[in-house]
């Protein structure tokens, strides 16, 4: 989480967009291609991973937290719950854009 | 005999009882269908008959091309059950192998070549080929009655489809896969060390075949497929989340 | 208009306070909102998504940091199957095949259940290779890292006697 142990960031250097391939296939992506994530409230670049440890159903793409270069929250919900007043940070509507 | 025939209760009579009226029935439809075999009377009349207004070129040559014609409407129909689009059309091979052959290297890989379905199922050779056409009937079979038309069907019965493949493969020393992959180009300085020594020691020897070691290349492995490794504790487990997630 | 006289030391105060705050995440950079693993990239902008690498595939066995370290993979896992049906990372390191594969044996801890007691073979919570084990990319980790392992502590421990 913090990439300062060296195994675990040669294991995942970046925070990729685990992608169905059908879902790559319709957008027209190649796995690797930069792309931008982006929703109402900001948007961030990064890579698509088709292959990776991650494989969502189609119509969900996930990004992983830890990368100070790629932040999700840029892209992710503010809104909070109405009791704990905790972020809904987990999901959220995007769209996928090509650079 | 007379005795056997007058006596209402043995087998003997039962049986020549039944073979009459089977020689009576035999008869009637042979006089029924009279008109039918009238008309086929006739057709090999005009078979057996020489040609009263068409040239001789013209039957034979023009035989030839119409044959040469018929040849390649029936192949071009052959090739087209061929082709991977056909495959993936039932809903069967579509929604479960297929979309497990996607994550796979024989779908996207370095260099783009890919393997469909054909490539590996069916025989180039046309003997072999058209056999496991006549063989594929059970396939259609299996499409009309349903033998694994839902995800739970086709998890039974996933291991023995499997085997049927493994044991193909083993007893054609994985032709298939030398159709494309052939050991003698096979590079192994620009594999990698642990592929390099397998394929040295298992696959350029002739100990083994392709399909030994990479069974699982192209689609999910079943349960059952390797179980190294599998305690009572870990099958069990298995059983839970196959029976919690149907 | 003319501030009242007991509100002057409260601006003041403000002032500084606010001057002391710019000042000191002035030293990071625009606006104290700045981060090296940014790659020097401002928060507000979007820098390039560095490339994917493929995984790393010698095949030569990395040395461990301390011995309960989970070993690297040093092969790529790319499509392997790992599910409740098939552990195909045993397909080679399971102890039956090991003869033929010529690869590392699963340690003798992932025998082991939670109460020390050794079963015929790899416990269900040892079974999902991935958890701990992951394959290597080529890249160079953007922070230095000063982990020394046991050996080297305590030969440079043993000149003073502690």
């Amino acid at each position: 989480m913090t990439r300062r142990v060296p195994e675990l960031y040669r294991a995942l250097p970046n925070a990729l967009c685990y992608l169905h391939p059908d879902d790559a296939k319709d957008l027209q992506l190649w796995r690797g291609e930069e792309i931008k994530v982006v929703s109402r409230r900001g948007y961030i670049r990064t890579r698509v991973e088709t292959k990776g440890r991650n494989r969502p159903p189609r119509g969900v793409i996930f990004v992983p937290w830890f990368d100070e270069s790629e932040l999700i929250n840029k892209v992710t919900l503010d809104a909070t719950d109405p009791i704990s007043l905790q972020t809904d940070f987990k999901k959220c509507a995007v769209r996928i854009e090509k650079v | 005999m007379s005795q056997q025939r007058n006596d209402p209760t043995s087998p003997a009579t039962f049986l020549q009882a039944g073979a009459r009226s089977i020689r009576a029935s035999a008869i009637r439809l042979w006089h029924g269908i009279a008109p039918l075999r009238r008309r086929l009377a006739d057709y090999w009349q005009i078979l057996i008959s020489p040609s009263q207004t068409l040239s001789l070129g013209f039957l034979s040559i023009g035989g030839f091309l119409a044959g040469i014609a018929f040849w390649g409407a029936f192949n071009t129909a052959l090739e087209a059950t061929n082709t991977e689009a056909f495959c993936v059309s039932c809903h069967e091979m579509g929604d479960n192998v297929f979309q497990e052959l996607k994550t796979t290297i024989h779908y996207s890989n370095r260099s783009g070549v890919r393997a469909t379905c054909p490539d590996c199922h069916l025989p180039h050779a046309w003997t072999h080929k058209i056999a496991r056409k006549i063989q594929a009937s059970k396939e259609v079979w299996g499409k009309l009655f349903g033998s694994i038309s839902t995800r739970e069907k086709f998890l039974d019965k996933r291991f023995e489809l499997a085997s049927h493949e493994w044991e193909r493969l083993k007893a054609n020393d994985s032709l298939e896969c030398r159709n494309c992959h052939a050991a003698a180009s096979m590079d192994v300085v620009r594999q990698s060390q642990r592929a390099a020594n397998a394929h040295q020691r298992s696959l350029f020897t002739g100990q083994k075949t392709c399909i030994d070691c990479h069974k699982g290349i192209a689609h999910r492995l079943p349960a059952g497929a390797y179980d190294f490794g599998m305690t009572q504790e870990t099958a069990a487990l298995r059983d839970f989340l196959e029976q919690r997630d149907k | 208009m003319r501030m009242p006289g007991k509100y002057y030391l409260l601006m003041l105060t403000a002032v500084a306070a606010i001057g002391l705050g710019t000042f000191a995440s002035g030293q990071n950079g625009a606006g104290g909102l700045h981060s090296n693993l940014r790659g020097n990239t401002p928060l507000p902008v979007e820098g390039a998504a560095p490339r994917l690498l493929p995984q790393a595939n010698t095949d030569i066995r990395e040395v461990r940091n301390y011995p309960e370290q989970p070993p690297v993979i040093p092969h790529t896992i790319e499509a392997y199957q790992l599910d409740s049906n098939v552990n195909q990372c045993l397909s080679c390191h399971a102890r039956a095949r090991t003869g033929e594969s010529q690869a590392p044996m699963v340690s003798i801890t992932h025998f082991m259940d939670r109460d020390g007691q050794f079963l015929a073979s790899v416990s269900p919570r040892r079974y999902f290779c991935v958890q701990c084990h992951v394959p290597q990319s080529p890249v160079k980790p953007p922070v230095a890292n000063s982990f020394v392992d046991i050996d080297t502590l305590l030969s440079t421990a043993a000149p003073t006697g502690k």
